[in-house]
């Protein structure tokens, strides 16, 4: 709870320090570091923002060259596009992606760097229970056939699974992980207007934990943390960590970190901060980190 | 409201510069709820795009069909209204009945004591918050589905329109006893000493005086119910078919809204379809209570000079 109002805390002064940037740009460092951008990536970055902000509390604690100011990182929402834009203006030092930019937008950006500092990558999971826990491995074909409707129970998957009701659960329509669904997966079939649709992450996992005849898509890191679910293959490659990053396991989007030109040193210092410490964050919330922990 | 203004500026003619002060700062305050709502409507209707609004589109209100992610997407909204409807009448049978006995008994039968713990103990229900309702039927009912009724799993209709019924309650109970209570005061004492007994008195007599603040307390129930967001979002199963039957799965027009609108573009097609959606329930429930307020004045005052 403290965290959640903490987080609309600093969206909520964001909106007043972006307009107010808007008027006095490119002065001295005050110590502000202003990102924006997609909404998957907010939570996660507002919490490594805060988390820097407690560890260090002034700037030249961390680099005595920088100012001896208080740190001030605000985080906003806005999505991917708006986050790509506002660094294109430099409405914001850093935007905030969690899909790969496209052609029109990297000419507009011209010189700029690019951070990739975890990847959103989805699964297939059922309860251990479920008929369709003998498998080890999904195909697109299943998915598609399974998420549209033409398969009914599980038998219509494969013949040996009985023909226990297939109960399709799926994120909001309106989520990120329904549209790659969507995208990579679906292309012109349609879901079936029978699925059940979970607003949120945590429901969705405590929802096929508890229910025995559902399949659903999740983050493969929340999925493999739970003892009581079976995690498929996809097209044969296992969801793990190293395939998401290494791009074998296709399930996956980019979640980056963008900057125009050079980054400020305070800039700097922040994304190597969400590069090392902030994997841990980055974990918590159910992503996968592109530097393996100890 | 221009002539009550004026009359109690009358009545305060005389008075002191606070009392005047205090008069048009009440008056401030009620303008400015007003304009509230006048306001409420008015951007509702504007997000609906009107004057191109779907809101008078009613093949695209009430006609089911809603893919968002289809191609081209579809956004009709039959399906929500339907589950809205659908749910909301559950709930409306079985607290009419419950309601309307806890109003009978609370008005004329109930031992004083009792009747000083119902009170109270029916405002405490009122007050609950919706998620602790959601979420006692989560655990109860839908698990209890699940076991008796071998479905795959318990979030349906049933189960959202007997919680939904539950939070009607104490609307239904408390309104249904004031108008009870007023009919009995008015005809216990001649009607019983005609030697009438207490069932007759309710049944032919009492019920008919009361009938309008019944209507009212329906009505007030069906408001809370059409609005009502959390609990049954928790409990109907969040899916976009028309349900086939009670215990199908089904998304009401306020679980919708609460699903998709946060991630919508701002004035895409699919916000105005939204937009609509509540403008309309809105519309709807305002209906109601302008009802109620009419059934309590028009009627009751028929029913005294007749």
């Amino acid at each position: 709870m403290k965290g959640i109002l903490k987080q609309s805390l600093w969206v909520l002064c964001s909106f007043g320090i972006i307009a107010a940037t808007a008027v006095a740009q490119e002065k001295e460092f005050d110590g502000t570091l202003r990102i924006g951008g997609s909404t998957t990536l907010l939570p996660v970055i507002a919490d490594c923002a805060s988390q820097f902000m407690e560890k260090y509390d002034t700037w030249n604690k961390i680099d005595p060259s920088l100012p001896n100011k208080k740190i001030l990182v605000f985080v906003t929402g806005g999505g991917s596009g708006f986050g790509i834009n506002a660094a294109i203006n430099h409405t914001v030092e850093i935007g905030m992606s969690s899909r790969d930019l496209k052609a029109e937008e990297k000419t507009k950006l011209g010189d700029y760097r690019e951070f990739l500092v975890s990847k959103d990558c989805l699964a297939f999971a059922v309860n251990k229970k479920n008929p369709l826990a003998k498998l080890d491995n999904l195909t697109a074909q299943d998915i598609v056939k399974i998420y549209s409707g033409e398969a009914k129970n599980y038998s219509d998957v494969r013949k040996d699974l009985g023909a226990k009701p297939i109960l399709v659960q799926m994120r909001d329509m309106a989520g990120g992980s329904t549209e790659m669904i969507k995208t990579m997966i679906m292309k012109n079939a349609n879901f079936t207007p029978h699925a059940v649709q979970v607003p949120s992450q945590g429901a969705n996992l405590k929802k096929v934990e508890a229910n025995v005849s559902a399949i659903t898509y999740i983050s493969s890191v929340i999925a493999l943390q739970s003892d009581k679910l079976k995690v498929f293959k996809y097209e044969g490659t296992e969801p793990s960590n190293a395939n998401a990053v290494s791009g074998k396991y296709t399930l996956t989007r980019p979640l980056i970190l963008i900057v125009k030109g050079t980054p400020s040193k305070a800039a700097q210092l922040f994304i190597d901060f969400v590069l090392n410490d902030g994997q841990k964050i980055i974990v918590e919330h159910g992503y996968v980190p592109v530097k393996e922990m100890n | 409201m221009k002539m009550v203004f004026l009359k109690s500026k009358n009545r305060f003619g005389n008075q002191s510069l606070r009392d005047r002060l205090f008069l048009s700062l009440s008056f401030f305050s009620l303008s400015l709820g007003l304009l509230m709502l006048v306001l409420t409507v008015a951007f509702l209707l504007k997000e609906t795009g009107f004057p191109f609004s779907r809101v008078f589109r009613f093949d695209l209100i009430f006609s089911p069909g809603w893919s968002p992610l289809a191609d081209p997407p579809d956004y009709r909204l039959g399906h929500a209204w339907i589950s809205s409807f659908y749910i909301t009448g559950i709930g409306l049978l079985i607290s009419i009945p419950i309601g309307f006995g806890i109003g009978v008994f609370s008005a004329e039968l109930a031992p004083p004591l009792i009747r000083k713990i119902l009170q109270p103990a029916l405002e405490l229900l009122a007050g609950i918050p919706a998620v602790v309702y959601g979420f006692f039927g989560y655990v109860t009912l839908v698990r209890l589905f699940e076991h008796f009724f071998a479905l795959s799993t318990g979030e349906t209709v049933l189960a959202a329109g007997i919680i939904l019924g539950v939070m009607m309650l104490p609307f239904i109970a408390s309104t249904s006893a004031e108008a009870f209570r007023s009919s009995f005061a008015i005809y216990r004492e001649s009607v019983l000493s005609l030697g009438v007994n207490q069932w007759t008195l309710l049944s032919k007599i009492v019920w008919v005086h009361a009938f309008p603040g019944l209507l009212a307390a329906v009505a007030l129930g069906f408001a809370r119910g059409i609005g009502e967001t959390l609990a049954v979002l928790m409990l109907s199963g969040n899916s976009v078919a028309v349900p086939q039957s009670i215990l199908d799965r089904a998304q009401p027009v306020t679980a919708l809204l609460a699903t998709e609108l946060g991630e919508t573009m701002v004035h895409s097609p699919k916000y105005q379809a939204l937009f609509s959606a509540g403008f309309i329930l809105l519309i709807m429930v305002l209906i109601v209570n302008f009802g109620i307020l009419l059934l309590k004045k028009k009627l009751f005052s028929r029913f005294f000079t007749s």
